[in-house]
């Protein structure tokens, strides 16, 4: 069966600047929900934005059930749009301040074909399937709070039926108690409605709530993979260790040595190497990732 | 669509903004006063082509509230019916540039890339030329009048919306709304005209209403150099210059149509600070 979304030798740049290469992934449902982990600048949001057709790729392929976005025009293109949707990190971002609930919702519903007098009910209950009070419909983003914007964003992208669900960052700008609520909805939608996610984090926990497998990125090239678990529980590479052992915990967190290296100093072998405590002279190389459980590395873990 | 003006806000925000309420009420006025022209006027006939050489220059008395001018018109009823001419130029400069800047701002702004380029570069050109300028080009083509002040005006003015336009949608156009509504699969057209336009408009409704005055009186500088409204149409501008020459000696002829403008140009400023208020969805109205 073809992926809904195959990616294949993916790279993103801006102007000079490659935020991400070489990168290859099926985004299949059967083989559940994926995470794309990493910190800030590694590329994951380079690669949301690829998936949802709003930067260009520099090089290579994102093939929607097996053509590719590029080429798409009519209604392959609108088919692709419909079950491919986004929700961003920032409701208050994402929704148009001049719109009521309603009015976000019923326009996404138009672009689904629901028209007329099936609309009403309709929003209603996209608004009970994220937990949110009916009334609250007339409201505009500003007279909402940061968990109930998030929650209309998340009803907008339901509202066309997609099959994946790009989550860029979809708790990190709300408050713990709010997040535990969103992350909630998010696994409900996930099993109620069979959507698969693709979670764009720096957040292991929320990887490992969320999905079934996991993609570690570090300066625009992914360096781990595997099923969620084998990655976050046994990290094959150093980078992945020194991220999960960075999570702030009650009893404090350990902090990732070094700095991002820039783009250009990524390309003489391996990028990681600068801030590697198992670097030596054959990481002058780049590693290649192979396996199941991958790990990018000259001198892995395990 | 989600309405531009709420009604409900701006009630709300004529409690509490007093000035942009009088500012409205005022124009308000000034706009009926003009449509009733003719029933208003003490001398109707002085607002198109009468006049009383005998009545000269008289200053103002209870017959003739705001004195006569140079050929012995009442002055209140020209500017009663000035009124007419002057906020018919506004309005339509105003219309034709706005309608004209924002939508090629808004297009040039959201589209970028070479489509951006030719507009923006196109709209340097006109603004490259001194204004005056190219209204005297327009009017070697186009008869003196009241048409030719408005083609000549808003073929000027148009520019400086599509840049204000222009900048205002390069803001909106990276917002995750923006990127929502694209990712929804809606056509480029509806964004402009759904997303894209409704919120880069503030910036060019307080503009449209800074920039009433100075049209008024741009219209007045052409009617000067003979190519916008000519006699015995009554217009604020002309009156001002046509009266120009005796302002020492005999002041009312210059000083109420001149009042006039500064009333009318003072409460399009304050409503336009109101309206930017008004139309701030962040602003919070209880």
């Amino acid at each position: 069966m073809t992926s809904l979304l195959a990616v294949d030798g993916l790279a993103v740049r801006y102007g000079h600047q490659l935020a991400l290469r070489d990168f290859s992934l099926d985004l299949d449902p059967a083989l559940g929900s994926v995470a794309v982990v990493g910190e800030s600048g590694s590329g994951k949001t380079s690669l949301a934005r690829a998936l949802l057709g709003l930067v260009r790729p520099a090089e290579g392929t994102i093939a929607f059930q097996g053509k590719d976005i590029a080429g798409l025009r009519g209604g392959a293109a609108r088919e692709w749009r419909r079950r491919v949707q986004p929700v961003f990190q920032d409701g208050q971002e994402a929704l148009d301040p001049r719109r009521t609930v309603e009015s976000a919702l019923r326009e996404a519903l138009r672009v689904g074909g629901l028209t007329g007098a099936r609309v009403p009910a309709r929003i209603e209950e996209l608004l009970a399937s994220v937990e949110l009070d009916p009334r609250l419909a007339t409201r505009r983003p500003h007279e909402l709070s940061g968990g109930q914007r998030q929650r209309v964003a998340i009803a907008r992208a339901l509202a066309v039926g997609p099959e994946l669900l790009v989550l860029d960052e979809p708790t990190s700008a709300l408050d713990v108690t709010v997040q535990a609520r969103i992350i909630a909805l998010l696994e409900r939608i996930k099993e109620t409605q069979g959507v698969q996610l693709m979670l764009i984090t720096h957040s292991i926990a929320l990887a490992d709530r969320l999905t079934e497998r996991t993609v570690v990125l570090f300066n625009g090239r992914e360096v781990e993979s595997g099923t969620t678990t084998e990655v976050l529980r046994s990290p094959r590479h150093p980078y992945t260790a020194r991220l999960i052992a960075s999570t702030p915990t009650l009893w404090g967190a350990l902090p990732a040595p070094g700095t991002q290296p820039s783009a250009s100093a990524a390309t003489s072998g391996c990028a990681y190497q600068t801030r590697c405590p198992r670097a030596d002279d054959d990481c002058a190389v780049v590693p290649l990732l192979t396996g199941l459980h991958g790990a990018a590395c000259h001198h892995p873990l395990r | 669509m989600s309405a531009v003006l709420p009604v409900a806000r701006l009630r709300s925000l004529a409690r509490r903004d007093v000035l942009a309420t009088i500012a409205a009420v005022a124009l308000a006025v000034i706009v009926l006063a003009a449509l009733l022209a003719p029933w208003l006027s003490p001398y109707p006939a002085d607002g198109t082509s009468a006049t009383h050489p005998a009545d000269s220059l008289l200053g103002p008395t209870g017959s003739h509230w705001m004195g006569t001018d140079a050929v012995g018109r009442d002055v209140l009823t020209r500017i009663l019916y000035g009124a007419r001419t002057s906020l018919l130029i506004v309005a339509a400069v105003l219309a034709i540039s706005a309608f004209a800047g924002v939508l090629l701002g808004c297009i040039a702004g959201y589209a970028g890339g070479w489509v951006g380029d030719v507009i923006m570069r196109v709209t340097d050109v006109f603004l490259a030329f001194p204004a005056l300028l190219l209204s005297l080009a327009l009017a070697v083509i186009l008869r003196p009048g009241v048409g030719t002040a408005i083609i000549a005006i808003a073929a000027t003015w148009w520019p400086w919306y599509a840049r204000l336009s222009c900048a205002a949608a390069q803001a909106v156009r990276g917002r995750a709304y923006v990127d929502s509504a694209r990712c929804l699969g809606l056509p480029r057209w509806r964004i402009v005209l759904e997303h894209v336009l409704p919120n880069s408009l503030t910036p060019v409704i307080v503009q449209l209403s800074l920039d009433a005055g100075g049209v008024i009186l741009t219209a007045a500088a052409l009617s000067y150099l003979g190519l916008g409204a000519v006699e015995p149409t009554s217009e604020w501008g002309l009156m001002v210059q046509q009266g120009q020459e005796s302002f020492t000696t005999e002041w009312w002829v210059v000083t109420f149509p001149g009042l006039a403008i500064l009333v009318t140009a003072f409460c399009f400023n304050m409503l336009g600070e109101g309206l930017r208020q008004a139309l701030d969805p962040r602003r919070v109205i209880r």
